[in-house]
């Protein structure tokens, strides 16, 4: 098995595991939390939030708009 | 302060997102891409100064911003109709970024009076082991000398999905609902 394939098989697991536990969490909501409901609890600090959110616009900046 | 975290004397900690936001501008900075290093290191700075002011319960704004769903479709149809690259998505992207930081930055931290729901740190192990393996490969990339075919990033994996246009579409509609999701989180955080 080569380097790139296992690169890429550990993205596809943690893929597939939250892939998971977004279903899980909709399934069992008591056993498994909501990623919304940890998010709403965490964001209730300003650096958090913060850096969530530029985080998430780096995401679109780069695919969308930085080539 | 953002280098603490207030009312817990004698355990000094560092504030964990401040951090990031500090490493992910030296990463930036690393790869070659300098304005996104300059971005992220500005937004540090920025948030180190409006951290250190005292607020009081009366800075916090009554209503949060509410953005209506359809930006989505509006976003993915923009990206159809002009693709990736261009001016009118840039300037949408840089208008989506600018608001939710705004949006974000007025409300100071609240008291951390609410647990943390039981088992959420799955949601962060899933989290760390995703920058774990990014960091790793990024790390192999750079020492390739910037390209990578055995180690590559995320971006190396994502980028060749989105040439046509139909996947952009889908990929800024999904990048766009689940910025939505995490802000209305943020907004139900300052809820009483």
């Amino acid at each position: 098995m080569s380097a790139r394939v296992v690169t890429e098989l550990g993205f596809a697991l943690i893929a597939l595991a939250a892939i998971g536990l977004g279903v899980a969490s909709h399934l069992a909501p008591k056993r498994v939390p909501k990623l919304t409901s940890v998010l709403a609890v965490v964001m209730r600090r300003r650096t958090t939030r913060i850096a969530f959110v530029l985080a998430w616009w780096w995401v679109g900046w780069h695919f969308f708009v930085g080539h | 302060m953002a280098l603490s975290f207030p009312g817990r004397a004698g355990r000094l900690t560092v504030d964990l997102p401040v951090v990031a936001l500090a490493l992910a501008a030296l990463a930036h900075w690393i790869r070659g891409a300098s304005a996104d290093a300059l971005i992220f290191l500005v937004v540090t700075v920025i948030l180190l100064i409006t951290e250190r002011r005292r607020t009081s319960e009366e800075s916090f704004t009554a209503q949060p911003f509410r953005v209506p769903g359809y930006t989505v479709l509006a976003a993915a149809t923009l990206v159809l109709a002009f693709g990736r690259d261009s001016v009118p998505v840039a300037v949408a992207i840089s208008a989506i970024g600018l608001a939710a930081l705004v949006t974000e930055w007025r409300d100071p931290s609240l008291p951390p009076d609410r647990p943390v729901p039981r088992r959420g740190w799955v949601w962060s192990a899933v989290g760390l082991s995703w920058c774990l393996w990014e960091l790793i490969s990024f790390v192999y990339e750079q020492a390739a000398g910037g390209l990578s075919l055995t180690h590559p990033t995320m971006s190396d994996l994502v980028d060749p999905l989105l040439t046509s246009r139909l996947a952009q579409a889908a990929a800024i509609a999904g990048w766009l609902a689940a910025g939505l999701a995490m802000l209305r989180a943020a907004a139900a955080a300052r809820r009483p």
